[in-house]
């Protein structure tokens, strides 16, 4: 079975906009995961269900073989397992200063003195937040608090790590950093799924993606072949990869998998 | 923004411990608020305002806070000075209106400046301990004095908010002014309550966020964060202690 199961998921929010219709999907773990789909197609929705904040009326959710249950214990269980960094960061950030904040999900997941210590480090490492520890959350940058956030998640050490838009409003450098944060995590097996726009980034890291529209799943696949359908592509409301619109043009046999290959060849 | 935040040059050069600072401020606040003379309240302020000067402050930011408490001070003070009478009295001023004497004599303008001097003090002991310890500082204080979690989570999130109100405010007045909203008086009113309906709304969001995504992390009705403050070793109380009591010494000579 896989790590996580959603079987038939519908949700409706409180005015009655049905925000996800009928959704169906595994994700193993260890897997890179990305969601697309145009504004408002539910994937924020998705992700608020996935973490167990909202909770779905009709369908069953299975985390680690365990169905998901309106409870609230159930639910602090599955917070521990399933992180979840907003969209937003200053919805996440709280405490007084960088440091704290990161520490506070560290503590609530039982973590004390050397492992604590240990497990801050590390986590600010990863994402290069050492030298703003003492600063308060107001007096950052945008992309400052991204990163910060990020962190405050990692602290808890969850398995799957759920991030909605990670890049928007990052520069260059900045996405390039969170992308290494992406891989590291991906090396320790830890499962991360993604919702973004950026449709070549999808391409070149996903190895499954699901497209949404109007609260259903499209298509579900591997990338390489799902945006080759130009069908799909149109009813979705997505562009084709700048590579295959490239290898397209140059008539190439092969499709290269990565724009660094492409530009070697 | 906040007075601590526009001249926080302070904090970062003091790397004192946040306990420190707090008994140096009840000391300065103490002397002020017991004294019997003005020259303990004065020398308080000379003093506050040589350290600030020292580490860093443009004396201009210094005259800047300073003013800003003494609009409603001498309001206050005006009226314990002034004395009106309907006899004449023995006064270094006076005026007749009628059938009425304004003005001060000596007894008056003594207690008048002396008011003024205690508040002066107290008020630079707080900007003492507002202008070097950042917030996050002053939370640890609250816990160490054991001030009970609610308030200081309370204390700790109503900051957070304020200043993400404060900037969002910012931001939405002005795009408003920019879109010319402030031009009429009618527009401006009309405007200015779009503004604060809209901070209204967006704070609730926020708010219902906000506790997602504390959630997430694993709240589960408790704080608890890092304690970054290194332990504290009682000999640095001493400076500070004897401060304290020759500040308050000091103060019960009548000059
Ligand atoms: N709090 C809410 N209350 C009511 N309806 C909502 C709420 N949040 C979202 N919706 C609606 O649910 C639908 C799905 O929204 P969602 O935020 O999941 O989209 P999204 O795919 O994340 O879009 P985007 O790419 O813009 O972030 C939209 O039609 C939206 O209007
Ligand atoms: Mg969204």
């Amino acid at each position: 079975m896989s790590y996580l199961e959603l079987e038939n998921i519908s949700f409706e929010y409180p005015n009655q906009t049905l925000a996800l219709n009928q959704i169906s999907l595994s994700v193993e773990k260890g897997e890179k995961l990305a969601v697309v789909g145009e504004n408002g197609s539910g994937k924020s929705s998705l992700f608020l269900c996935l973490c167990g904040i909202h909770y779905a009326q009709t369908g069953r959710y299975i985390v680690d073989g365990e169905e998901q249950r309106c409870k609230r214990k159930d639910r602090n269980k599955l917070f521990r397992k399933v992180g979840y960094v907003f969209q937003d960061p200053e919805v996440q950030l709280f405490a007084s200063t960088v440091e704290k904040d990161i520490s506070f999900g560290a503590i609530n997941a039982g973590m004390k003195g050397k492992d604590l210590e240990a497990c801050m480090d590390e986590v600010m490492e990863m994402t290069q937040t050492h030298e703003l520890k003492k600063n308060p959350p107001h007096q950052l940058s945008y992309g400052q608090k991204k990163r910060v956030a990020i962190a405050g998640v990692l602290a808890c050490k969850p398995e799957v790590l759920l991030l909605d838009e990670p890049f928007a409003w990052l520069d260059n450098q900045q996405k390039k950093n969170t992308i290494q944060i992406l891989d590291e995590l991906h090396q320790q097996n830890k499962t991360i799924i993604i919702s973004t726009h950026d449709i070549n980034f999808v391409y070149e890291w996903a190895n499954k993606l699901v497209v949404m529209k109007e609260g259903r799943i499209l298509a579900k696949g591997h990338p390489h072949e799902l945006l080759e359908d130009e069908a799909l592509l149109e009813q979705a409301g997505l562009e084709m990869p700048l590579i295959l619109q490239l290898s397209k043009k140059l008539n190439l046999e092969s499709r290269p998998e990565t724009m660094e290959a492409f530009l070697k060849d | 923004m906040f007075i601590s935040e526009k001249y926080n040059l302070l904090q970062a050069k003091l790397t004192w411990h946040p306990f420190e600072k707090f008994t140096f401020f009840v000391a300065f606040l103490l002397g002020s608020l017991l004294t019997q003379n003005i020259l303990t309240p004065f020398l308080i302020v000379a003093g506050i305002s040589a350290f600030f000067l020292s580490h860093g402050l443009s004396l201009k930011a210094l005259l800047e806070i300073a003013a800003l408490p003494m609009s409603f001070m001498l309001v206050a003070v005006v009226s314990i000075i002034c004395i009106i009478s309907r006899e004449s009295f023995e006064a270094i001023y006076i005026i007749q209106i009628s059938d009425y004497y304004i003005g001060f004599s000596q007894l008056s303008l003594d207690k008048g400046i002396f008011i003024i001097g205690k508040a002066m003090g107290a008020m630079f002991a707080f900007y003492f301990l507002i202008l070097t310890s950042p917030i996050d500082e002053i939370e640890y204080l609250l816990r160490k004095m054991k001030v009970p979690d609610l308030l200081i989570e309370l204390f700790v999130l109503s900051f957070r908010f304020i200043t993400i109100l404060l900037l969002f405010s910012r931001q939405c007045y002005l795009s408003q002014k920019k879109r010319m909203a402030y031009r009429s008086f009618s527009s401006s009113i009309r405007s200015l309550g779009m503004l604060v309906s809209s901070v209204l709304v967006k704070s609730l969001v926020h708010a219902d966020f906000s506790q997602q995504a504390l959630l997430n992390r694993g709240y589960r009705g408790e704080m608890k964060f890092i304690d970054a403050h290194g332990s504290f070793v009682l000999k640095r109380l001493i400076l500070p202690i004897i401060g304290m009591i020759g500040l308050i010494m000091l103060g019960q000579f009548k000059l």
